[in-house]
């Protein structure tokens, strides 16, 4: 199943036929970052900024590119559902944490503004249900940071904090509206 | 910067290392804001800059495309890589969570009495004449408790000042760096290997000599022990003095919000908004590079995968499509996502500490020298570089009673 979707996601990967076991980067072709704000004068047409605080969707045909810019490795799949209910799926890397992901993956809503130091609880998730066993409790450091943060449920993670794995493979997380 | 040059000459010579540009470097991020906010200049072999804040929040946030892995400045550091800073994730975020407890919010807040005291105890030693020049407090204060944190004996941090400063700014005299990066690296491989052979102390060497790391190959080398304290010895020392200078200095010429934080200097509420924004306003460390690691397009420009791209935080700070009224200290300022500690994985292990280091410093120097004057024809100059830092700031007060 994952080849499959690997298949569908990368065609430089296929290309360049990666099959290691360890994920080697594999990139695309072209990564557009076309950002919005006031464009220059050579810039595509303007999109909504994907960085702003209070984030919104980005309608950006382009950002899968650089949500996917490993190609065609087996790696595990993070699904993020944002507020305005639009899922994102990005290609984690085990190593990394899910809240890395989303930033690659330009994720609405998390605005990590820490950097992923577990001090500012800007990267506030819910776990879905059927993840919770195996994405686990948060620990003390992470604990004492979710006491400070609004609309905190017995769901609620920082994803700074989720080490990716394999077994997170399918992982879906919803970002607080 | 003049306003009859072209904006291709300017985006050509753009260089953080041109004492011209950097020391008042604000007209011309405007101008390149507007008119070339990707830019590739000529200088220092070639390299692509970034000035709107969105271009480099998401290049900063995007460590995938835009990697940290060759380093962070130009020219490159004599002693890089340093860690975790010039990793990239994943061996990154496991280096960087290993550190993070250390300097968590909780255990900097915890010293900032101390800290306090020790601001106090300074101004009444060397205040009692009526006259100082705050460099002294600004370099004092951070060296003595940053470097404490990490595990720097007293008698070892003047040299490590100077180390610092001169491989902060003086990286365009290649042989001069090499050489000082050596004494640098030579001293910390001493100290870390006498580290190794006492008995544990309550501070970061001791922390890493315990951290397992299995992505670099479980506990730590000394190397790579030597790698991250310089990093933080880098972050601790300069950049807080920075910030401490340009906010006095702000303050010394803004009588209104000299006024606005005498008025709230127990207000815990006034200081949480206020040390971001005098953070926002001085940005010490104005700009950083990363490697382009694939092909990728910005605003339409084409960069290529091996491309340095500086990421400009001063400009960012100052963009106005982001902060109303970027140029003035606005003390309350909210929302206030400024990335004077940077942005994204990369972001500032210290931060938290240098919040408590600028807040516990001026609340003091305004509590015990509330008409502190900094003289009328003062022009300031600074250090430039990736870091940029006033060289002096000379104030006079009412002398202090010891």
């Amino acid at each position: 199943m994952q080849a499959e979707r690997a298949r569908r996601q990368g065609r430089e990967g296929e290309e360049h036929g990666h099959s290691t076991d360890r994920p080697q980067p594999s990139l695309p072709a072209v990564a557009s970052l076309c950002i919005a704000g006031r464009a220059a004068p050579q810039c595509r047409p303007p999109f909504r900024s994907p960085m702003a605080i209070g984030l919104a969707s980005t309608g950006s045909d382009t950002r899968n590119e650089v949500r996917h810019p490993q190609g065609a490795i087996q790696v595990p799949k993070i699904t993020f559902v944002t507020a305005e209910g639009e899922s994102i799926d990005v290609d984690g890397r085990p190593g990394e944490t899910v809240m890395l992901a989303a930033l690659v993956g330009m994720v609405p809503g998390i605005e990590a503004v820490c950097g992923g130091a577990c001090s500012c609880g800007t990267c506030h998730v819910y776990v879905d249900p059927q993840w919770r066993d195996a994405v686990g409790e948060p620990r003390d450091l992470e604990a004492g940071m979710l006491e400070g943060v609004d609309n905190v449920t017995d769901a609620s993670r920082l994803c700074c904090q989720i080490q990716i794995v394999d077994q997170l493979d399918g992982l879906v997380v919803r970002v607080p509206v | 910067m003049q306003d009859d040059v072209s904006t291709e000459f300017l985006t050509a010579q753009f260089s953080h290392t041109a004492e011209h540009q950097m020391e008042q470097p604000h007209a011309l991020y405007t101008r390149l804001r507007n008119e070339c906010p990707i830019g590739r200049s000529e200088q220092h072999g070639g390299f692509w800059f970034a000035m709107l804040y969105d271009d480099v929040a998401a290049i900063a946030r995007n460590f995938r495309v835009f990697s940290n892995a060759d380093g962070v400045a130009i020219p490159r550091h004599p002693t890089s890589p340093m860690y975790p800073l010039e990793l990239d994730p994943p061996q990154h975020t496991e280096l960087k969570s290993a550190l993070t407890p250390l300097f968590h919010v909780t255990q900097a807040e915890a010293i900032a009495p101390e800290v306090e005291k020790e601001v106090d105890r300074v101004l009444q030693v060397m205040a009692a004449s009526g006259q100082m020049d705050f460099v002294t407090l600004a370099d004092y204060i951070p060296a003595t408790f940053a470097l404490r944190v990490i595990g720097i004996d007293e008698e070892d941090r003047p040299k490590l000042i100077e180390w610092v400063d001169f491989l902060s700014h003086g990286r365009v005299q290649p042989e001069k760096a090499q050489e000082v990066g050596m004494q640098f690296a030579g001293f910390l491989v001493e100290l870390i290997a006498r580290r190794r052979t006492e008995a544990p102390r309550d501070d970061v060497i001791s922390a890493l000599f315990e951290t397992n790391v299995p992505g670099m190959g479980g506990l730590l080398t000394d190397d790579q022990i030597l790698r991250t304290v310089m990093v933080l010895i880098f972050g601790g020392l300069h950049t807080t003095r920075s910030s401490i200078l340009e906010s006095l200095y702000y303050i010394a010429r803004h009588p209104e919000t000299r006024e606005a934080v005498i008025h709230n200097l127990d207000n815990d509420k006034f200081w949480a908004l206020a040390v971001d924004e005098f953070l926002r306003y001085s940005t010490p460390t104005q700009i950083l590079k990363r490697q382009v690691t694939c092909p990728v397009k910005i605003r339409g420009t084409s960069l290529a995968a091996g491309d340095d791209i500086m990421i400009c935080f001063g400009s960012a700070n100052r963009d106005e499509r982001r902060f109303p009224d970027p140029d003035r200290v606005v003390l309350d300022r909210s929302p206030n996502a400024h990335m004077s500690f940077g942005m994204g994985p990369h972001r500032c292990i210290g931060q938290n500490l240098a919040r408590v280091f600028l807040r516990s410093t001026l609340k003091i120097v305004l509590k015990r020298m509330p008409d502190f004057k900094v003289p009328d024809d003062f022009v300031p100059h600074y250090q430039v570089g990736e870091a940029r830092a006033m060289v002096s700031l000379p104030a006079t007060f009412a002398p202090i009673a010891v």
